[in-house]
């Protein structure tokens, strides 16, 4: 039997290493380490909370029972984030029946880039959104960030709510950096203007 | 040189992220000398904090649990080996200590006697084949005992020829058993990892 681990302070490296191992514990941290900032880029991404439970769980399902493939010169991080934004940005694909697309990234080139930034709002969400318009400064930028074209949303996530690198955020989305650092400015600029009756 | 303008948004991004490339000079200068474009990137910042400093949501109560659930935890056969292995090791420093030493004993005997095998081959070869013959006439013995009691004096007749009949066969049995006994014990423990 082997002995109770103590996964807290292991870096991400290691508990992988454990869990290839088959260790059950490595597993559980993992997933508690990184439950939340999965979900809260997931439901930020689809603005729907059984939606996001879903996706936050296929994440983990879907990285976990390929642990083995796991390659450590990658961050463990990037890779799970990776397949989170992945999974979001398909359901928001698969979505798109139900909702109006309004417009794609002024600089698509192809058709698979102009789907995959445009602009799309959700009728039964949308009510929900304005019901959450309220004064409180959290709640408007959430509002803001929901009505940023997918990759836009996904690169300001990604940069400023879980602290990624320009760089990092490049090989997440397989984009070339100038792509992303132009979508994050154009992003801030967006929520910038929406916000700005509110501040 | 300085600016004569305020800075464009994407020059204040550029300050925003740190950058400290080719032009990037001029802009800073431009921002001692320009209150508006201070107060400008200051207010940028601190929208900038605003989104970082979003609270982190979380999933419904047993999340890891339901995740699990839906995870094979596979431990790979040189771990299994491994920690089977370590089951075997005393708890206790002292017995660990003690049972490292008559280990180490052990091998040294063993290595020693093989050494002293190798040097003397003849006479190991003597000794081994001595051994064998009265091992195989020991076995016989006793196998053509049991035929007899179990079927009476025509069980010699039969027990003749069981010796080597019954010396294959109990080494087929005993490593057909270590076989099963092994490979059952591998599934039960991936049957307890997987639950």
């Amino acid at each position: 039997m082997p002995r109770l681990l103590d996964a807290t302070n292991l870096p991400d490296a290691d508990l992988v290493a454990l869990a290839q191992e088959g260790r059950d514990e490595a597993y559980r941290e993992l997933i508690r380490r990184y439950e939340r900032p999965v979900f809260s880029l997931v439901y930020r991404m689809v603005r729907d909370r059984e939606a996001a439970e879903d996706l936050a769980q296929e994440t983990f399902i879907k990285v976990l029972n390929n642990i083995e493939k796991y390659s450590p010169e990658f961050k463990f991080s990037s890779w799970l984030f990776k397949i989170a934004n992945n999974l979001a940005i398909d359901s928001l694909r698969r979505r798109r029946l139900d909702t109006v697309s309004i417009d794609g990234a002024s600089g698509a080139a192809t058709q698979a880039e102009i789907e995959a930034t445009s602009f799309e709002i959700g009728d039964r969400s949308e009510n929900a959104l304005d019901e959450m318009a309220n004064k409180e400064l959290g709640a408007a930028i959430e509002v803001a960030i929901a009505k940023l074209r997918p990759l836009y949303r996904s690169c300001i996530l990604l940069r400023h709510v879980d602290g990624r690198s320009y760089e990092e955020i490049a090989q997440l989305l397989d984009l070339p950096l100038g792509t992303v650092k132009t979508y994050i400015h154009r992003a801030r600029h967006e929520l910038r203007e929406a916000l700005e009756d509110t501040r | 040189m300085t600016l004569t303008r305020h800075l464009l948004p994407d020059e204040l991004d550029l300050l925003l992220d740190g950058e400290t490339g080719f032009g990037v000079q001029q802009l800073t200068g431009h921002l001692r000398d320009c209150a508006q474009c201070r107060d400008e990137l200051a207010a940028l910042r601190a929208f900038v904090l605003d989104i970082e400093t979003l609270p982190e949501m979380a999933p419904q109560f047993g999340f890891a649990d339901r995740v699990m659930y839906e995870v094979h935890v596979f431990e790979p056969w040189h771990v299994a080996i491994r920690t089977s292995l370590a089951g075997w090791m005393p708890a206790s420093p002292v017995m660990r200590i003690a049972g490292g030493t008559a280990l180490t004993g052990a091998a040294s005997l063993v290595t020693g006697a093989a050494a002293w095998g190798w040097a003397h081959r003849d006479a190991t070869v003597f000794v081994g084949g001595l051994v064998t013959e009265r091992a195989r006439e020991g076995l016989f013995a006793s196998l053509t005992a049991t035929a007899q009691a179990l079927v009476g004096p025509l069980g010699a007749t039969f027990g003749s020829g069981l010796p080597l009949l019954g010396l294959a066969g109990a080494t087929l049995l005993t490593g057909a058993g270590v076989g099963f006994l092994g490979l059952r014990a591998v599934a039960a423990r991936a049957r307890r990892l997987e639950a």
